[in-house]
């Protein structure tokens, strides 16, 4: 510091006796001025004098100056450019020069013409020290001056020879360090300029470019760049034709023949019944050349004869439930081996709409009555549910000694008929609004393997990879609803950071992403183009919560929970979690039930939008916290028992990315509250912890029907595990609803009530996105999971994108 | 039962090396009994007959006609009831086997459950002299025997639980049989004074029982059920003057000879108030059964008996004061009861929120299903519920009043007086005073009960909260810090 300070101050002592000196001279000058002669060339040659420093930058990089030579002594001095009408010196015999120096621009000089040997223009001066640049040999930065006089002199008398030599040599040079690419572009630019331009030993410039481009592709194919070989040969044709370019044509056959030979290699393999090993190889061939004759066609048949779908995943699935609420790896993947008596298939207007494999399912006008129809497959060779055993099920989920009793089901029926083998009439105790989102559960019991259930199974799971990376899941072929084109096998790799995923997608190594980070999905949806993957929201967002283990007496305590949340800062966490892009939907939230696109949209109809979300605060936090240790003192005082002591909680969160992102943020922001906190990552694919060992369990869940699901997100049963008897009877209140109307109010309470007693901590919704690679046909535009219509999806042969 | 039986093989084992102690007992008791009927006309002369006659326990046995059952063995059978019986009941017995009445013998092999009073009586109305009828059913069922015994006690004309006993062997038919018997039979007792949430109790023949394994035997811990007799004046039952008193149970903690004192367990203490008279006569049955669970049912009061779905259930042994969640009732008003590890009776507490609905005790097992009807809780608990959010949103609101206060009032003194104003600004958005009372006023409006005590509760949580706003909410606050703030502009 003391240093810089006396540099400082030495600076000023120099500018201060050179300012001194100036008056002296300025004195002098102005003499000079007034009877012009000797006497002015004499000043001029001092000033000149006192330049006492030169500039060591590059000349396009300093103040542009004219150069006046003096003839007495040949002296150089620097001089404000001359004011030129056009920009080119003509000497004279006589008279005077006004010019301004370029250390005081403030003050005229005059000079006789006749003391001035020569003047040197700025640009020419430029010129002359770029040609001496690049006959130094330094081509990268000659070709910065000549990028500035391009630019700002493109007139100057002797620069486009000196350019058109510079791009030549330049061209040379870098050919010579291999540097073919830019060698090449070198050479197409003096083309563009002089394509008769004619080098050093009579070398044209499209002989040279055919060379340098006979180089740059034989470098491409030698390292199997088959891309970037035919975007060029196709761009050097296009622009200057085979006959000129005669290297195009070698390198365009070398690519067919080694296409052709790699459609042989795929021929063999398809007859030796390698499908696997014959995809890999048509993939390979379409790289080299998509436009082989045949090539697509052999590809397809390759592809069609085991059409494998590769799918990256961003948590794996480490069990497998289609009815998972808050394991989207265990949904996601259940639903390839498992299907759903009833499965829903997207929102409503009045709740969501709801289909069944086996046919269809509706429920009468006066919403007393659910009817299910069966559609009876062609092929009568398989087996097939009868309508006996949908009403065994129905039955069945109605028994409290069953495994998969359904509570809210069995309330409702009061009676099961099957008529005719394809018919099943369900008539219920009273009216509910959406009474078939009950059966939202696997077809069979879990010891049921009878054969119809068997056949409403569409893949087997084979089993993983030894690093533990794939999943792979094979299709059943007894499966009764297959597609004509179905994938045969379904292999799920995971991928740690869904950006690499996307780079997979692009190349075409998967043909879909489950799940994208919500940063890269903002990202993606801003650069969507045409060509590319498609990157699509599912229909139902996710919400993220807290879920409090009510074991201990802190968690127990509302008071408590309400600090906690009041000490996350779920806007800033969310921001980075978006890396500051806004997506439709992605918003903190102040209930566990979906929010949606807002107030409008039929799927946030449990949602109190005039209920504000608890804001980050930490002073209200610290207060709370304060306040909720008095009442846990005065409870332990009262019982006659020491005051608990705060432990450290132990946040517990999945693997995944955002989950492992969010909980560190929140955990630190915990810890300077003065509210102890360890995180605890859950193994891989697990979502729970059926150890218990934790205070709050990071959980993302996906709700599709509030008016049924809230029992499972807050029920005693549930997620939450609440044991408030005031949530149980909002809970019980929301079942017995008879009309939308009803149902909402009461949805309303009870997500007033569990934002009251912070029943789980909620934290925001996400718009979670996937994405697939146009060769993947039949996906929907707003899948509820991922596998939703597997059965019609279709893989086409992926080609490279030039 | 089979370790009562062990034991009890190895007393009369002991015994029968000592007949004439067992002979000069008899003797002594039977003197006794002699001496008491003779004073049959004083009270105290019927207290003794109480105690010292033996129970007049008749059998009616009903025998598959079918082999294994042969006529032979039928007799076996009765033989073997009357040499058990004084073996194992000892002078406590004074059994009558006899082939049971040709219009009940079907169904007491088969539909044991459908014979009730009225078949009975008709088919013999001296019954009513008798102290218990047993019903003995042995049938033939897949290739094995089946054995069931059921009681009647004729006192109270209360049916006991039905045994069940499947016998793979014909030779042990005759003892199993006895033993159903002996499992069926529940001892009584009369209901002598009740006093500091005590029933005193004289057991009957509890002067003949000799030891714990006694059938008629009342030991420490026993259950027993109350039965109110109410008698016209020729000493018979009244006309629907028999019942039991529901959701009740004496909890043996006390034996002294023959008396017992039994703790009350009651869903309404009341119900065991009063004293006995001719009129009125209360007895205690013990209670019996070999089942593990039962169904609790919770019903409303109402006309509409609608399911009350969510109650909460604690249970606690009688003896102890540590109580468990068993869990809520479902959605048909039930929770399953398990027989605990250790006794047999819980007493469970029915809870709606914050309210103790009822007591209820149970021996889990005694029945499939106990239904009991509450008054249905739910409008309280949804005011409850409500006043509880507005309790949690008050804490919160005071807490941050009180932060933006002292943090307007911390900048007023540093001479911030912008980041004052804008705290200031803040704290004005919180709601006020009269939007939170607006708030609660509608709370209100949303619950009201046809029930006045409930009415009243739901008012009374209501004026509770209501004070509380008032007395934590200070709606000057917020003009008071602009005044603050402006004396602080002044001054600047």
């Amino acid at each position: 510091m003391s240093d810089g300070k006396l540099t400082t101050s030495v600076w000023f002592a120099r500018r201060a006796r050179r300012g001194r000196a100036w008056a002296a001279v300025l004195a002098a000058v102005l003499l000079s001025v007034g009877c012009g002669g000797p006497a002015a060339a004499a000043a001029v040659q001092e000033e000149a004098a006192e330049e006492d420093f030169v500039d060591a930058r590059p000349l396009y990089l300093q103040r542009p100056f004219d150069q006046l030579t003096i003839k007495r002594n040949g002296r150089k001095v620097r001089i404000v450019p001359l004011d030129l009408p056009v920009r080119k010196v003509v000497m004279q015999r006589s008279g005077v020069l006004r010019v301004r120096l370029m250390r005081d621009p403030s003050e005229d000089y005059l000079i006789n013409w006749v003391d001035i040997e020569k003047i040197d223009l700025y640009e020419e001066l430029v010129l002359a020290e770029a040609n001496q640049t690049a006959a130094n040999g330094q081509m990268d930065e000659a070709f910065r001056y000549f990028a500035f006089l391009v630019d700002r002199y493109p007139k100057l008398d002797n620069l486009e020879s000196s350019l058109q030599s510079f791009l030549f040599n330049s061209a040379a040079q870098l050919a010579r360090e291999q540097r073919f690419a830019e060698a090449l572009s070198s050479l197409e630019e003096l083309h563009g300029r002089n394509g008769n331009y004619v080098g050093p030993g009579e070398r044209t410039v499209t002989s040279a470019m055919s060379t340098v481009a006979a180089a740059l592709l034989q470098k491409y194919l030698a390292e199997e760049n088959y891309v970037y070989a035919r975007q060029l040969a196709t761009r050097l044709n296009e622009r200057y034709g085979e006959s000129r370019l005669p290297s195009l044509a070698d390198a365009r056959t070398v690519m067919i023949e080694r296409a052709q030979q790699k459609a042989a290699e795929v021929r063999q393999l398809l007859a030796a019944n390698k499908p696997l090993e014959a995809q890999a190889a048509s993939r390979q061939m379409l790289r080299i050349w998509p436009a082989l004759e045949g090539g697509l066609d052999l590809a397809r048949e390759a592809s069609s004869s085991y059409p494998i779908l590769a799918v990256g995943v961003a948590q794996r699935a480490h069990r497998l439930d289609v009815a998972a609420m808050d394991d989207w790896a265990a949904r996601r993947a259940g639903r390839l081996t498992d299907r759903l008596l009833v499965e829903y298939v997207g929102p409503g207007p009045e709740g969501g709409r709801y289909a069944s494999v086996l046919g269809s399912v509706e429920r009468t006008d006066d919403y007393l009555q659910v009817v299910f129809r069966l559609r009876r497959s062609g092929d009568s060779g398989a087996a097939q549910a009868t309508a006996y055993d949908v009403a065994d099920r129905l039955l069945a989920l109605a028994d409290p000694r069953n495994s998969s009793y359904v509570p809210g089901w069995a309330e409702l029926v009061q009676s099961v008929h099957a008529e005719g083998g394809l018919r099943v009439e369900v008539d219920l105790r009273r009216s509910h609004v959406i009474p078939e989102s009950f059966l939202r559960v696997p077809f069979g019991g879990e010891d049921d393997a009878s054969p119809w259930l068997e056949n409403l199974r569409p893949y087997h799971f084979q089993g993983r990879t030894d690093d533990d990376s794939t999943a792979v899941f094979k299709l059943n072929p007894d499966f009764a609803g297959k597609g004509p084109q179905q994938p045969a096998e379904v292999r799920e790799r995971y991928f740690e950071d869904t950006s690499q995923a996307m780079e997979a997608l692009e190349r075409g190594d998967i043909l879909a992403l489950d799940r994208v980070f919500p940063a890269d999905a903002g990202r993606l949806l801003a650069q969507e183009k045409p060509g590319s993957v498609l990157v699509r929201p599912y229909s139902a967002p996710t919400l993220h919560l807290l879920v409090p283990n009510l074991k201990s007496p802190y968690i127990k305590n509302a008071t408590f929970r309400r600090a906690l949340l009041h000490g996350i800062p779920r806007e800033l966490i969310l921001e980075r979690l978006l890396d500051g892009r806004t997506i439709g939907g992605c918003r903190i939230i102040s209930g566990p039930f979906p929010a949606g696109y807002g107030a409008n949209d039929p799927m946030s109809y449990a949602y109190d939008e005039s209920l504000p979300a608890r804001t980050f605060d930490p002073g209200v936090a610290m207060l709370l916290a304060s306040m909720a240790a008095n009442q846990l003192a005065t409870q332990a005082e009262k019982d006659m028992e020491p005051p608990p002591v705060l432990e450290p909680l132990i946040l517990a969160h999945p693997e995944d990315k955002a989950a492992r992102f969010a909980c560190a943020i929140i955990a630190e922001q915990w810890k300077a509250l003065q509210i102890p906190c360890v995180l605890k990552q859950l193994p891989a694919g697990q979502t729970s912890d059926p150890s218990g060992q934790y205070d709050l369990l990071y959980a993302s869940v996906t709700v599709y029907e509030p008016a049924v699901d809230a029992q499972r997100i807050l029920g005693s049963d549930g997620l939450a595990r609440s044991n408030s008897p005031y949530i149980g009877l909002a809970l019980r209140r929301v079942q017995q609803a008879t009309t939308w109307r009803e149902a909402r109010q009461r949805l309303l309470e009870l997500h007033q009530l569990a934002h009251a007693e912070v029943t789980m901590l909620p934290l925001w919704q996400i718009i979670e996105h996937y994405a697939v690679s146009r060769n993947l046909r039949g996906v929907s535009p707003n899948a509820v999971t991922l596998y939703q219509d597997i059965e019609r999806w279709q893989i086409e042969p992926v080609i490279s994108l030039d | 039962l089979a370790d009562r039986t062990r034991d009890f093989t190895r007393l009369t084992l002991a015994r029968s090396g000592q007949p004439s102690n067992r002979g000069a007992a008899i003797v002594v008791v039977l003197l006794a009994a002699m001496a008491l009927v003779a004073c049959a006309a004083s009270r105290a002369a019927a207290q003794e007959s109480w105690v010292y006659s033996p129970y007049r326990v008749r059998i009616w046995v009903s025998l598959d006609q079918r082999p294994p059952i042969t006529p032979q063995l039928a007799a076996d059978v009765q033989t073997a009831l009357v040499q058990q019986a004084w073996v194992i009941a000892g002078a406590t017995w004074q059994v009558q086997p006899q082939p049971a009445p040709e219009a009940l013998a079907f169904d007491i092999l088969h539909d044991l459950e459908s014979v009730n009073d009225e078949r009975i009586l008709a088919a013999d109305a001296s019954l009513s002299q008798d102290d218990k009828l047993m019903l003995l059913g042995i049938r033939v069922d897949g290739g094995q025997l089946v054995v069931q015994a059921r009681e009647w006690d004729s006192r109270t004309r209360q049916w006991g639980h039905i045994v069940r006993r499947n016998v793979p062997q014909r030779e042990l038919l005759t003892s199993e049989a006895f033993r159903a018997v002996a499992d069926a039979f529940a001892p009584i007792a009369r209901i002598e004074d009740v006093r500091d949430g005590k029933a005193h109790l004289r057991v009957r023949a509890a002067g003949l029982v000799v030891d714990a394994f006694c059938p008629a035997a009342v030991s420490m811990g026993a259950i027993l059920r109350p039965v109110v007799r109410q008698n016209d004046r020729y000493g018979n039952p009244r006309p629907n003057g028999l019942r039991t008193i529901e959701w009740t149970l004496l909890y043996v903690s006390g034996v002294d000879g023959a008396m017992v004192a039994g703790d009350i367990h009651s869903i309404n203490r009341g119900y065991l108030t009063g004293r006995s008279s001719s009129r009125l006569e209360r007895y205690a049955i013990a209670v019996r059964t070999d089942g593990d669970t039962t169904q609790v049912e919770l019903k409303s009061k109402d006309p509409s008996k609608r399911p009350l779905a969510g109650y909460e259930i604690y249970s606690k042994q009688p003896q102890s004061e540590e109580t468990e969640l068993l869990g809520d009732t479902d959605w048909r008003g039930r929770i399953t009861v398990r027989r605990p590890a250790e006794g047999e009776m819980r007493v469970l507490y029915v809870r709606s929120g914050g309210m103790l609905l009822a007591r209820l005790p149970l021996v889990p097992g005694q029945a499939e299903v106990a239904t009991v009807e509450l008054v249905d809780d739910e409008k309280r608990l949804q005011a409850e519920a409500l006043v509880r959010s507005m309790q949690a949103a008050l804490v919160e609101i005071v807490a941050q009043r009180e932060l933006l206060a002292a943090r307007a009032r911390h900048h007023i003194q540093q001479g911030k007086l912008a980041e004052a104003q804008r705290l200031i600004d803040q704290f004005r958005t919180l709601p006020t005073l009269s939007e939170l009372r607006d708030r609660l006023d509608r709370s209100k409006q949303e619950v009201v009960s046809e029930n006045v005590r409930i009415q009243s509760r739901i008012d009374q949580m209501f004026v509770e909260t209501q004070e509380s706003l008032i007395k934590y909410i200070d709606p000057r606050l917020g003009d008071v810090l602009a005044g603050e703030l402006a004396n602080a502009q002044r001054a600047q």
